[in-house]
């Protein structure tokens, strides 16, 4: 499989100009404090482990499988992306928004992606870590919301909770357009 | 970690390099290997994937066909067997020998039936202590296959 990011990533970035995220579809919500049960997060509440259909393209690599995530502690949550074959693509664990690292599929074992991981998966999960650097939006023409954050453009993402079922979303699109990043999250059962 | 994921299908081969690995629970999924081409398809893509060109996918197509064809065992480059003996069955534990390799998979064990010699249990074990235990359940041989079962969609 070739190799995700090559050396010169930096060089590629500057030269296509970084995408940006488009916002044009979404509506600034004002909140005085993120809880992740008004954008729908299923990681709430609760919540204790959820099994999801996952897919994740990365440029033209495109990996499917499932995710399990997992409360491990108040401040904890294991994450392992396996194939449906069973290999493993990547095990990780949140622990209070540091990133620790059992196990990850060579190609995907870049500095710079376990970085956007680590960033995205705070997020996604809606971390007391990533609270503050992130932002509400409602979605025009759906009752669904959508976050974004990221402190530079290389890592800037977009997380959109979807399929809202009694309050909860279903389904969640990661996106990190600078490297082309689409990671989906279709809830199986929690 | 402990939690553990069943998932369930059908799976074809016929002779020399066509298969057909088929999930339909949870969720449907295809793995289609015909000759040097691998595709995979789930609900929304279709990828194919060369084989001569691809070396991981070579790799995993090797491992895939190697256990069912029996020729993982005659594969020193690669992998290192031991052979178990036991009442109703042998057993081939298959110890990877590239660096490449080993950082994924630390042991690969198939488990043959002594009626038929065909396998009745693979495990994957890999480095980090995960493993992947696929059962080949109500085998029917030697049935006719069509080439079409082989061809994606």
């Amino acid at each position: 499989m070739r190799s995700f990011f090559p050396a010169n990533i930096l060089v590629i970035f500057l030269l296509t100009g970084c995408a940006t995220i488009k916002k044009q579809d979404l509506v600034v919500v004002s909140l005085t404090q993120f809880t992740p049960s008004v954008i729908g997060s299923p990681f709430t509440g609760q919540f204790e482990k959820g099994l999801f259909r996952t897919s994740l393209d990365i440029g033209k690599n495109h990996m499917t499988g499932y995710t399990l995530i997992k409360k491990t502690s108040d401040s904890s949550w294991r994450l392992v992306f396996a194939s449906e074959i069973g290999m493993t693509w990547f095990d990780l664990e949140l622990v209070k928004g540091k990133l620790i690292k059992y196990s990850v599929f060579g190609p995907l074992d870049k500095k710079t992606l376990i970085n956007i991981f680590k960033q995205d998966f705070n997020a996604l999960i809606g971390t007391a870590e990533a609270r503050p650097s992130l932002k509400i939006f409602s979605v025009v023409e759906t009752e669904n919301y959508a976050i974004v954050g990221g402190n530079n453009p290389i890592v800037k993402y977009r997380i959109d909770y979807e399929k809202r079922k009694s309050g909860v979303a279903q389904k969640m699109v990661i996106v990190n357009p600078a490297i082309n990043l689409r990671m989906t999250l279709t809830m199986m059962g929690r | 970690m402990s939690e553990k994921i069943t998932s369930s299908g059908k799976f074809f081969f016929k002779k020399e390099k066509m298969l057909r690995w088929e999930y339909t629970a949870p969720f449907s999924y295809l793995i289609i290997i015909i000759n040097d081409i691998m595709y995979v398809i789930d609900e929304d893509k279709e990828n194919k994937i060369n084989l001569q060109t691809n070396k991981l996918f070579r790799e995993i197509n090797n491992i895939i066909l190697g256990a069912i064809q029996g020729t993982l065992l005659t594969y020193p480059k690669n992998f290192k067997a031991t052979l178990f003996d036991a009442r109703s069955l042998y057993l081939a534990s298959l110890f990877p020998q590239s660096a490449k390799l080993k950082e994924t998979i630390s042991e690969i064990d198939i488990y043959f039936n002594k009626s038929d010699y065909t396998v009745d249990r693979l495990i994957m074990r890999e480095a980090s202590g995960d493993f992947t235990r696929i059962e080949f359940r109500s085998k029917k041989l030697n049935q006719p296959i069509a080439d079409e079962k082989f061809f994606p969609r």
